[in-house]
C-alpha cells in the first residue's frame, strides 16, 4: 500500500515535466507535517483540479475545487493554487484527493516574481511545490490531529503525543515527520526517551532511524551522549545506523572518551569506526 | 522497493572493507572526479604486493621501497570503486567518479543584488530577534553589516576551491544572485546547470523565508538566543544568507546533479540535485552528506544551526565552524573552474 501511495505521490507527467532541475533550499524538515502545517494558512482535502492558462515558465496555475477545509478558511470552493515548478512538476492527478498546504493570497510582488498575472487570489502550494500530500486515512488522521493539537494550550505536551503515536505508524512520511516534531520539544528529556525508542525499534523506518541519531547528535542533553552509545553497541540495530551512531558520538564534545574505548573494542564494526573517528574534528 | 534498497544498504555497509594503517593512497584524492579514460594511482604500504580490483580491472604489483604505483588503471564513465589490498591485511576502498560530459569553464563572475524589501527584512530580524532595540542608527549598521558579512561568507566558501570572482557589474559572464525580501517558504532557489553551460545564470536567495522562520521560533535556532549581542546576531545572518548564497551558486555551477537524463549523472545527487544519505549509504567510505555541514547538502536536511556556521546547539562555539564543499564537490568545482586560471 505504501509504494502505491508513493508512487502517486512522485508521479510526474511528461507534459509538464521541465527539462532542468530546480532545486530549492528548503528549511530543516520542510516537506514533513510540522514545518508543513507551519508554513501553511490554508490546508484542504482536493476533490479535482484542472490547469488553467496564464502559467510561467517557473509557474503553473492550476483551479482546485476544496472537498474538505482542515485549516484556515477557504474564500470558495474553487481556488486558484500556483505552484512553483522548483522541485518537481506536479501534474493535476497529483491534486486528486490529496491534501493540500497552502499560502496566500499571495502578494503581488511574489506573482510578479514568478512571471504570474491574474486577476483574483491566488494561493501557493507551500514548500515549493512539495506541500501536496498523497492521503490515506492515517496520513489524514495525523494532520487533523496536528493542526488541533496547534491550537492546544501550551505545557500540555499534545504535539508531543502526536509524535509519539505517528512513530508507531508503517509510514516513512509519518515516522519522520513525527521524529521531527520530536526534535522541536523543549521537554528533551521525554524527546530523548521517544528517540531512543526510535532508534531501537524494529518498526521504525530507516529513514527515521537515521533522522533521529542526527537529532540526538545535535541534542544539548548529556544523555543524548549514552542514547547514541547504546545505539552504537546494539548489534541488533542495522548496521548502517550504529555507525551514524558512532559518528554522530564524534561530533559531541563528551563522545571522545567513548570512541577512544571502542578503538579495543571486539566488535569490527565500533573499533574501525573509532579508529577511523577518534580525535578528527568535524568537517 | 524502500525495503529492498534498505536492505541492499544495510548489507553493503556489513560487507564494506576496513581501511588499515599499512596500505594508503597519495594519488588521488578521495572521491575525486577525472575526466580520462584512465588514471594512474599510486601511494605506500608496508607489505610486499598491493592488489587493485575493480569492474575494469584486476592487477597485482610488488611494493618497493614501501611504495607502490598503477600507472594506468582504466575508469567506467561515473563512479568507479576501486578495492586495494595488500598481503599485511591492507584494505581500502578508493572512489574515483569519472566525469563525462563537462569541460573547464572560464573564471566564473557573481553578482550580489540586494532587491527592494530586504533592508526592512533584515531591520525585523534585528528587532525580532534581539532582545536589545535598535535605534534607527543602530538598525542602519545591522542592514549594512549582514550584507558586508555574507558577501564575505561566500567569498570564503569558493576561496581556493574555484575560480568565483564578485563584481558590480552584469554581463554574459556574470551569475547574479538576487536577495529578495519574499518569503517564498524556501531559502533559496536556482536552476542546475551541468558544467555551467551558462554562465549568465541567476539564482534568489529569499531573505522573506529567514525572517518568518527565525522571529518568534529561535527556539528552533539553537544556539541563538534573544541576548545576543548585534554584532553576534550580524555574524548569524550574514553567515546563514552567505551560505545560501554559495549553495545556490553551487546548483548555478552544476552540483549536483540526479537527473538521469542528464549528461551530468554521474554527479549521482539525490533529493533533487542536492547531497543526501542515500548515495553514501550505498557506498560506505563515500562522505558526501553531512546534515548540513557540506554546502550542498539538502535544505530540509540541514540542521539550522549548521545555517549559522555554529557546529552544534549547546551554546556557542568558541569559534565558528563555517559549511564547506564535500570532497566529491570541491572536486568538480575545481574542475571546471580552476583557480589560478588567467584572469
Amino acid at each position: 500500500m505504501k509504494n502505491a501511495w508513493s508512487a502517486v505521490l512522485f508521479l510526474v507527467v511528461a507534459a509538464l515535466t521541465p527539462a532542468v532541475a530546480w532545486p530549492s533550499d528548503l528549511p530543516f524538515g520542510g516537506k514533513h507535517l510540522p514545518q508543513l502545517v507551519d508554513s501553511s494558512n490554508l490546508v484542504v482535502v482536493i476533490k479535482k483540479a484542472d490547469q488553467l492558462p496564464g502559467g510561467s515558465i517557473e509557474a503553473a496555475l492550476f483551479e482546485v475545487t476544496v472537498d474538505t477545509v482542515l485549516k484556515g478558511r477557504a474564500p470558495s470552493k474553487k481556488l486558484t493554487v500556483l505552484v512553483t515548478l522548483i522541485e518537481r512538476a506536479v501534474s493535476i492527478g497529483d491534486f486528486s484527493g490529496a491534501v493540500a498546504f497552502l499560502r496566500g493570497p499571495m502578494s503581488e510582488p511574489a506573482l510578479r516574481e514568478w512571471g504570474i498575472v491574474a486577476s483574483g487570489d491566488v494561493y501557493q502550494v507551500a514548500a515549493a511545490g512539495n506541500g501536496l500530500i498523497a492521503m490515506n486515512p492515517a496520513r489524514l488522521d495525523a494532520v487533523e490531529s496536528y493542526i488541533a493539537a496547534a491550537e492546544a494550550p501550551a505545557g500540555t505536551n499534545v504535539k508531543m503525543k502526536w509524535a509519539e503515536r505517528q512513530v508507531k505508524k508503517p509510514d516513512d512520511f509519518l515516522q519522520t515527520s513525527a521524529v521531527f516534531e520530536i526534535q522541536r520539544q523543549k521537554d528533551k528529556e521525554r524527546a530523548l526517551k521517544a528517540l531512543s525508542t526510535v532508534v531501537r525499534s524494529d518498526a521504525s523506518t530507516l529513514n527515521a532511524r537515521k533522522l533521529a541519531v542526527q537529532v540526538l547528535a545535535s541534542s544539548p542533553t548529556t544523555n543524548a551522549t549514552d542514547v547514541l552509545q547504546a545505539a552504537a553497541e546494539n548489534r541488533r540495530i542495522p548496521a548502517l545506523i550504529r555507525r551514524d551512531a558512532v559518528a554522530a558520538l564524534s561530533d559531541r564534545a563528551d563522545g571522545a572518551a567513548v570512541l577512544e574505548k571502542w578503538k579495543d573494542s571486539k566488535d569490527l564494526l565500533l573499533s574501525s569506526e573509532a579508529e577511523k573517528l577518534a580525535g578528527k574534528k568535524k568537517e | 522497493m524502500k525495503n529492498l534498497f534498505n536492505a541492499l544498504a544495510v548489507l553493503l555497509i556489513i560487507a564494506a572493507p576496513s581501511r588499515a594503517a599499512s596500505l594508503n593512497v597519495n594519488q588521488p584524492a578521495d572521491d575525486a572526479i577525472v575526466f580520462s579514460a584512465n588514471v594512474a594511482i599510486s601511494g605506500t604500504s608496508t607489505a610486499a604486493s598491493v592488489k587493485l580490483q575493480s569492474a575494469a580491472m584486476s592487477a597485482s604489483i610488488p611494493v618497493i621501497n614501501h611504495e607502490w604505483s598503477f600507472s594506468d588503471v582504466p575508469l567506467l564513465p561515473g563512479l568507479n570503486a576501486l578495492d586495494l589490498s595488500d598481503d599485511a591485511g591492507g584494505r581500502l576502498t578508493l572512489f574515483i567518479t569519472r566525469g563525462t560530459g563537462v569541460t573547464v569553464r572560464p573564471p566564473q563572475k557573481v553578482r550580489l543584488v540586494w532587491e527592494e524589501g530586504t533592508d526592512d527584512e533584515l531591520r525585523e530580524i534585528a528587532r525580532g530577534t534581539l532582545a536589545r532595540q535598535l535605534d534607527e542608527p543602530a538598525l542602519a549598521e545591522f542592514v549594512r553589516a549582514v550584507k558586508a558579512l555574507a558577501s564575505g561568507v561566500f567569498r570564503r566558501a569558493y576561496a581556493g576551491v574555484a575560480d568565483v570572482r564578485l563584481t558590480d557589474d552584469d554581463g554574459d559572464d556574470v551569475h547574479t544572485i538576487r536577495f529578495l525580501g519574499l518569503d517564498e517558504d524556501a531559502f533559496g532557489l536556482t536552476v542546475t546547470d551541468c558544467g555551467n553551460a551558462d554562465l549568465h545564470g541567476r539564482s534568489r536567495v529569499f531573505v522573506g523565508t529567514y525572517r518568518r522562520l527565525l522571529v518568534g521560533h529561535l527556539d528552533q535556532w539553537a544556539p541563538m538566543t534573544e541576548n545576543d549581542s548585534p554584532e553576534v546576531r550580524m555574524q548569524d545572518i550574514g553567515e546563514a544568507l552567505g551560505r545560501t548564497a554559495a549553495h545556490e551558486l553551487g546548483h548555478g555551477l552544476g552540483l549536483v546533479i540526479d537527473d538521469p537524463a542528464s549528461p551530468c549523472r554521474w554527479m549521482n545527487g539525490c533529493n533533487i540535485s542536492h547531497s543526501c544519505s542515500t548515495f553514501q549509504n550505498l557506498h560506505p567510505g563515500i562522505r558526501r552528506f553531512a546534515e548540513g555541514a557540506f554546502i550542498m547538502d539538502a535544505g530540509d536536511e540541514t540542521a539550522n544551526h549548521e545555517r549559522l556556521a555554529e557546529p552544534g546547539g549547546e551554546g556557542r562555539a568558541e569559534r565558528r565552524a563555517p559549511s564547506t564543499f564535500c570532497d566529491f564537490d570541491r572536486s568538480y568545482l575545481r574542475l571546471i573552474h580552476p583557480t589560478g586560471a588567467t584572469p
